[in-house]
Order: structure tokens, then sequence, then C-alpha cells
């Protein structure tokens, strides 16, 4: 369901569908949370004539896919408030645990940080921005990365990586620390087109001998 | 026209994205999937939603037009996702103004595009 939770009601009286009916005066919402979706109709509305099956249907209402799906959403928390009434044990620790493995996805998301795109809104998940890199790190021989971080410099859309790796020693460190430094900056612009102006190494472990590499990797990078 | 023969604004974005190389699916935001999975009965631990639930469109806050939001996971063999996400936010926005327009709804139309995860070659291997 998409709605505008800003809970004002809409400016002005298309539905997303653009048949949608106008809000009228009897659309002020009855109370402070009220929710309007993207069809102009209030939530407590739309959730009154679910539940009052005796009420004059609204022909709109059961025919807006935006009203359709708030219903839909609305009955399943009922189905769920019924669950937690009768006590059924299994049936709640299931819930909880949907419920806490898409809390859980959505955390893991990480910051949204901005591409480098000043005119337009585009954003990449940090944890998806730190896999890429991760494996740009990795593609160094004799290193592994371990945390990537990425820190915003100024108010554009620059940032300033940090990462902590394992690094075998059987090299110099400062030479095997700039290989993956160049492996970071490259992926970050023309994998993901990130304006990454700084890549800071921490060195945190050793490894102690080379991992393989991978099936269909050249060693060196790239 | 009816509503059922009306293509949403949200499918009509969903459509647009999933047209654009390199997009490999839309990722459902949390209030679309919290809702499916107090639905769900079974045992999918994890409910993935529709392809519209990785779609906002809500109302501008700063006066008349739609603010769209499209949440993407990319597969970006060989292309920048930078040039991905710029070719969602440019295909949507468009198809999403000439929606309204076929719906005599001339209005302005902003579009935030986020990549939420990548799959990348390392990935299949």
């Amino acid at each position: 369901m998409a709605v505008d939770e800003s809970h004002a009601p809409p400016p002005e009286s298309l539905g997303a569908d653009g048949t949608g009916p106008k809000p009228g005066a009897a659309d002020v919402p009855s109370f402070a949370d009220d929710v309007v979706t993207p069809c102009g109709r209030l939530l407590s509305r739309i959730w009154e004539q679910a539940r009052d099956t005796a009420q004059a249907a609204d022909p709109h209402i059961s025919s807006c896919p935006h009203c359709r799906e708030a219903a839909e959403g609305l009955s399943a928390v009922t189905a769920a408030s019924q669950a937690l009434r009768t006590g059924d044990r299994p049936g709640l620790e299931a819930l909880a645990d949907r419920v806490m493995n898409i809390v859980r996805a959505e955390v893991r998301l990480g910051r949204l940080l901005p591409l480098a795109d000043p005119d337009r809104a585009l954003r990449i998940a940090e944890s998806a921005a730190a896999k890429v890199l991760r494996q740009a790190a990795d593609r160094v021989p004799g290193a592994r990365a371990a945390a990537c971080r990425f820190v915003p410099v100024g108010d554009g859309v620059d940032l300033r990586v940090t990462m902590t790796l394992a690094a075998a020693l059987d090299r110099p460190l400062p030479d095997r620390i700039h290989q993956v430094r160049r492996s970071v900056l490259r992926s970050a612009g023309q994998d993901l087109g990130l304006a990454v102006t700084a890549v800071d190494i921490t060195v945190v472990d050793v490894l102690e001998q080379e991992p393989p590499c991978r099936p269909g990797l050249t060693p060196g990078g790239a | 026209m009816t509503v059922d023969r009306t293509t949403t604004l949200l499918d009509t974005a969903a459509e647009a994205a999933l047209a654009v190389p390199g997009v490999a699916a839309l990722q459902p935001r949390r209030s679309p999937r919290t809702a499916a999975a107090v639905a769900s009965t079974g045992t999918d631990a994890t409910p993935k939603g529709t392809r519209e639930s990785g779609i906002r469109a809500d109302r501008s806050p700063d006066g008349p037009g739609w603010r769209i939001e499209v949440r993407c996971i990319l597969s970006f063999e060989g292309r920048r996702a930078l040039e991905i996400a710029q070719n969602v936010h440019d295909r949507v926005r468009a198809a999403v103004i000439s929606r309204l327009a076929a719906l005599d709804a001339v209005e302005r139309v902003t579009v935030e595009v986020t990549v939420t995860g990548v799959v990348t070659r390392y990935d299949l291997t």
C-alpha cells in the first residue's frame, strides 16, 4: 500500500488512477494520525467500511486498487489481533519471526548514499555499495576485506571510504594497501558511480596464507 | 474508464522500472512486506509482496504533483549502477507523466531511485 503519511488531505482531487473521486468535505481526518491514500481517501474511512458490512458500500472503495489494498492490509491486522487475543503461541512466534526478518532486512540496508548525479535523486544502500567494494578489495591477492563504511564529505555527493582488511605479509604492506586502494577506487567509479574522494585502509589482521583465487578472476584485480 | 481497465501509477512505474536493462527486481518496502507477513499463514519466512510494493506514490508535500519512489535490486554486469539508476529515473518519470497525460492530468512528477541490492558475477560462482 502506498500512502501519504503526511496526514494532510491531498491538495487536489484526482485519484492515482485518474478516476478516483474527489475527496470531499467529509474526508476530514477524524484523528491526528489518520492517513490519506494516494486516491484521497482516509484510512479510517476505509477501515470503517471494511469492518461494517451493514454500512452502504462505497463503490469507489470497492473498485479502487489503493483502497482495496488498504482494506486487505487492515484485514490482515484484524486477523493478527484476533490471533493475539486467542493466544495461538505457534502462530504468534511464526508471525514474530516473519516481522523480525523484515525488520532485520531493513536495518541491514544501512544508510542511503548519494550516487554521483547531483541533478537526480539517486541513492544506493550502504550495504549494497560496501559489498561491491569489498569484492574489489578481495580481488587483490593477499587481501581480504572486512568492514567497509562510508563517510559523507561536505554537502554534495562526495564520499570517503574507510575499510579494514586482513593482509598477507609475503610482500610489503604499503604496496598491497596501495593496490587495494586503487582497486576500490576503480570499482567505486566504474561499477557503482560513487564519487569516492579517498579510501582509508586499516590492516587489522594477518592472512596466514593467500586465499585461493576464485574461478574467473585474474590475479592482480579488475 | 473504470479502475479495472486503467493501469495505475504504481503499475506504470513498476513496469517502466523493470523494463530497464540491469534491473533484476523491485525491492518491496517495509510496510507492504510487513502487511504480507502478518497476512501470511504459511511457512514462508519472508513474504515477498507484489512488484508494485517496490514503488511508493505520494502526493508531493510541496505543492501539486506526485512523488514516486522506486526501490530496485540491480544486476549490473557490464553497466554502472549509476547509469542504470539514471535510466530508471528517466523512464519511470516519462511513463508516469505520459500516464497522467492520458488521464488529462498534467502534473509535476519527481522520482527518487534507491538501489537496495546488487547481484554481481561473484554471487553466481
